[in-house]
This record gives structure tokens, sequence and C-alpha cells, in this order.
């Protein structure tokens, strides 16, 4: 329904604040096991309950918020909440927020979550458990829109980096979307800069012969926040193949130009001069 | 009047005009060969039947016709032509302005190899290369037994498509139609992509997106022939891709490109389209169903997938190679959507 503007909607306090309350003791602890990473910009609408749900996923857990470019309460939400937050002024861009929260993390398995999806914290207890028993990156199996001909092209790249890097087993997993986890060493092998391009990321840890695996499937496509069509979606998508690209391009360079698939023997000598 | 056009088993086509006058037309240019007693022996382009064909279609059709008007015209002319020269015709006539020749990359496919050669010989072709390579059987003698045919022969297993870039230096004609000896495609089905060539596309393809199942049963090839495409601005394309046969190439696309890297069909793509070449796909013929399944190319992450990932890879590198060249990577900032997706 249409809101004439100046009037602000009364959130359902009631509700709200019981449940922060509740949470009101939990703190971000001294050794943190896990570390959930949430960049957030302009999400006071479900920060909250994002940050319950962060909070249950392990006991010794510690949740850093990156309030980015916030002109909202979230900063503040987050706070209340006992979320340790990292505040910038200005917009960090898109997964940059992902890059600044894992140099910050002090747990050993760093799981990532979006500030815009309300979910079931017993899905993400799966990433963290995969994390905790050996796999070096733990990935969200959906794959996306797949039941048409022509897939979205997002899903179109994600699969088809998996095969290049030889990976063709991951199907449409990605770095790209949430949730996904990973342990400290994997960090350190990629280098957190190179988590906000999470593709590149996704290629440098195959190359180095990190333990990735699609562990559990969290259709996020329909927890997504609904944004218009207008509001950057087209150019979301242009930087997302962007990514791919790059991650290809960093992942040719660093094996041979046919990204280490067999010629099949090819004599390419005998066309001639 | 009603009844007697009812009576013949082709009336339907002939409420068609021009498919009338088609048919008159052939009977013309068939009838003196009864009388003279039929040409010598010559190859189907230099025919008067393709001759004849061509030299009517110039005359009374402009501007040329889209393919499915003139495969009608030739049936009926062709029928005509039959029906005068009271001899029954061999061969499909094309509405060409060019030369046209084919390449057949073959190894050890005898079972099949005639049958493909007789379908390519009804076709206005001036020659036929076929590269036979590592073959075991009897694939030479049969390829030796066709007129047309230049053979050209390796003993040893070339690999997959090297012939393509062998045979393709090999003729100087106009339009290439390159073809794989394992699959037998009729005459009818070709004839498409030369037409489409010679009437001013570069890489006419085999449109295979109908055939395709959905997304998510598509192997990992499709994803990237879909991905290349789409990297190249070419979306409309879907998963079509050079890597298929049959398909056509233009003598100015293969005389413009180094040829060697027909050997590497998604390389070829990727260049023709950054190069500005026309590319298109023409018509869709069913290559699923007759390819020969053999060890290596069945099954998910078979080693014939892998190459074709491979070539896959190699194409994208030329085209991300050419795009660091033109510094036109990487302009969009991650600011700007983090902005224009959550301000408020």
């Amino acid at each position: 329904m249409h809101k004439p503007s100046g009037r602000k909607r009364q959130p359902q306090r009631k509700r709200k604040r019981s449940s922060t309350v509740s949470l009101l003791g939990r703190r971000s602890c001294e050794h943190p096991v896990v570390s959930v990473i949430i960049p957030a910009m302009n999400e006071q609408k479900t920060i909250g309950h994002v940050i319950k749900g962060a909070w249950q996923v392990h006991e010794a857990c510690e949740v850093i918020v990156v309030a980015n470019g916030c002109t909202d309460r979230t900063a503040d939400i987050a706070e209340t909440m006992g979320a340790k937050v990292l505040r910038f002024e200005q917009a960090l861009g898109h997964d940059v927020g992902r890059a600044v929260g894992a140099e910050a993390a002090s747990g050993h398995v760093l799981l990532f979550i979006d500030a815009d999806m309300r979910m079931d914290y017993r899905h993400l207890r799966h990433f963290v458990d995969a994390v905790l028993s050996g796999t070096d990156i733990a990935l969200n199996r959906y794959r996306g829109p797949v039941h048409k001909r022509q897939a979205h092209p997002v899903v179109l790249a994600k699969h088809t980096l998996n095969s290049m890097l030889s990976r063709s087993d991951l199907l449409g997993a990605s770095l790209t979307a949430v949730p996904h986890a990973m342990n400290r060493r994997a960090v350190e092998v990629i280098g957190s800069e190179h988590l906000a391009t999470p593709p590149l990321a996704l290629a440098m840890a195959v190359h180095s012969g990190l333990k990735v695996a699609a562990v559990h499937e969290v259709p996020v496509g329909r927890m997504n926040r609904r944004r218009g069509k207008t509001s950057g979606q087209d150019l979301l998508q242009q930087v997302v193949i962007e990514d791919h690209l790059k991650a290809l391009d960093w992942y040719l360079s660093h094996t041979d130009p046919r990204g280490g698939h067999s010629d099949l023997g090819r004599d390419r000598d005998r066309v001639g001069r | 009047m009603k009844i007697k056009q009812r009576r013949d088993g082709s009336s339907k086509a002939n409420k068609n005009p021009w498919v009338r006058r088609a048919l008159k037309a052939g009977w013309r240019a068939g009838s003196p060969e009864r009388t003279d007693g039929g040409e010598p022996e010559s190859h189907f382009y230099a025919s008067r039947l393709q001759r004849s064909f061509v030299e009517w279609m110039n005359v009374s059709m402009l501007p040329r016709p889209e393919y499915s008007a003139m495969k009608r015209m030739a049936g009926a002319f062709a029928q005509g032509y039959a029906q005068g020269a009271a001899c029954p015709v061999h061969g499909i006539p094309l509405l060409l302005k060019g030369s046209a020749a084919a390449v057949v990359c073959a190894s050890s496919e005898e079972d099949n190899l005639h049958a493909m050669l007789n379908e390519l010989e009804k076709l206005p072709l001036q020659e036929v290369i076929v590269v036979l390579n590592g073959c075991r059987d009897n694939s030479y003698a049969i390829t030796r037994s066709h007129l047309l045919v230049t053979v050209v022969y390796y003993p040893d297993l070339l690999g997959h498509d090297v012939g393509r870039s062998i045979g393709a230096r090999m003729t100087g004609v106009d339009t290439i139609l390159f073809c794989d000896g394992d699959m037998v495609i009729p005459a009818e089905e070709l004839a498409p992509f030369i037409y489409a060539v010679d009437g001013g596309c570069d890489v006419a393809l085999n449109d295979l997106n109908g055939f395709l199942p959905l997304f998510v049963h598509q192997d990992e090839v499709t994803h990237c022939k879909s991905f290349l495409n789409m990297a190249l601005g070419r979306r409309d394309l879907g998963a079509n891709s050079l890597t298929a046969v049959p398909h056509a190439l233009s003598g100015r696309l293969i005389r413009g490109m180094d040829v060697h890297h027909l050997t590497v069909p998604p390389k070829a793509q990727a260049l023709a389209v950054l190069e500005g070449y026309r590319v298109e796909a023409v018509h869709a013929v069913d290559v699923f169903a007759g390819n020969r399944r053999r060890d290596g190319n069945t099954g998910r992450g078979n080693a014939v997938a892998d190459m074709i990932i491979g070539d896959h890879a190699e194409a994208l590198e030329e085209v991300l190679k050419r795009r660091g060249q033109s510094g036109s990577a990487g302009r969009l900032s991650r600011k700007d959507i983090a902005l224009k997706r959550n301000a408020i």
C-alpha cells in the first residue's frame, strides 16, 4: 500500500523489543570459533532478524556487521543486538563489505550472510559444520532458476566458471551466493581483499588446491529482498558477469590458455604455415 | 478446370504461380536433353539443370528469395526438368552467385562416408575435400571412388578439427560447407548453409537451440557455448557454435582469418564476432540423434567434453586479451551498484 511521504511507518515495536531484550546479553565472545560477517547498507528492516539468527549458529561466535553508507538505523540496531559494528559513512561497494569484515574477523570459521535475507539459523549451521569438519570452503548448493531453456546470465556464468575450473561437479555453486563459510586458512590463501570479487576468490581457491564443496542448499533466490528492475539490478548483473570474466582471466593466466584442459592430441603443426 | 487441378497430386503446390512457372521453365530447360541425348557426364555444379536454374532465377526472380521460397522453386524446376528430359535428375539446383565447396573430416567412417559423399554430390559444389586421418579401414578407397573428391590423407590421427583448417586452406571458393564423415545429413539439410553464406553471411551456424533441454539438464559444454556467445554480446545465438556441424563459412572469412583458428572452433567463432563478420544461425539440423557414440564422447566429464571446454577457455582468453587491450574491461564501479541498490 502506498504511504503518503513524510509519515514514517510504525514498526511493530512490541515484537521487536521482546526479541532484542532477550539477546541483549549476547556479546561477541573473546575467542570466537565462528565469525558471522554481515555487510549491510540500509537494512534496518531485516538486520535485527538476521543478527538474531546469526547468534544461534555456534556457542562461541562473534557477529560482525559492516554497516556502510547507512542513512538509517541499521548500525544502531546491530549495536543494540551485541554485534561488533564497523561503521563506514561511505558505501563500500557491492561485496566489498565481505573483504572488510573478513579482515576484522577473529574466528576460525568465517560465515558470510546477507543483511536482507531472513533465514532459519539451522541452514547456516550446515556451512559452519562442514568447515569445522575439514572443508576449506563450504558453498551453497543452490543453482538458481535453472528450469528454463535459457538461464539467467549470472546462473550461466557460475556454471561455466566451474566447468572452466574443472569443477563442474559444483554445478552453479559460487562464492557470489550466500550463505557460504570458509576457514581462516582459505582467507589467508585467497587474500581477504579478493573476497570482494567472489568469483575471483573461488578461482584462486580452486587453483591453490583448497577443498571447496557445495554442502547444503538454501534457495536464496526467493529470500532476496525484492527490488525494482530500475534499482541497479541490470547493473549488478553486469558487475557479476564482469567478476566472472575477471576470475577467468586470472585463472587462465595462472594455468594456460586452455585452463589446463586437454587438447586430445591435436597435431596443430600439421596445418602448416 | 478445378476438378482437373485437384486430380494432380501436386495441385496444392501448383496454386502458387511461381511454382507453376518454375515447373514450366524446368520443363523447357530439360526438353532439349530428350532430343540431344543429354550432356556428357559432368559434375552437378556445371550441369545443365543447375546452370539453367540459376539463369532462370536471375532473370525472373529479383530480389533473391528466402531459402524456403528458393527451395520450392528449385524443387519444381527440377521436377519440370526431369519431365522435360524424360529421365530422373540427381541433384538439387541451388541459386548461387559464387562458387562452393565442402570440407569433410573423417577417420575410419567407411559405414557412413559413401552415403555422405553421395549427398554432397547432389549439391552444386565445385569440389569436396575429404581430410582422412588415422584411418584403419577402407575409407580411402571409398573416397577415391567419388569423382568430385580431393582426398587429403594422413596416416595418423590429427586430432579434433585439425582437418577443418587443412581442408579450408586448400580451397579458394566463396562458400565452404563443413561436415563430419560420421554422420549422413541429407543434401536438402545442407543446402541452407551454403545458400546463407552465398547470400552474404560469413558464418552460417546450425541452429541447435530448439533441440536443447532445460538448462538444468544441459551439459557443461552447452553452458560454455552459451556463455561464450553471451560474453561476445551475442546472447541471441544461444548455444549455437562452430563446434557443431554442419556449418558454412565464407571465403572472405577464411582468407581474412588465420586458418589455424578453425582448429579451435569456438576461437574462430569469437574472432569472427569480434572482427565484425556476419554470424548467424541459419537452419536447424538435429545432429544429436545421428552422432556416433564412442568411448570418450559420452557421459558427463568425458574426454571430448573436456577438450571442448578447453577450446572455450582458449576462445575466452582471446576475448579477454582484446578487452584488456581496448581498455573496455571493468568500467563498472561496485560502489555505484551498492548506491543504486541500497540507497534509501
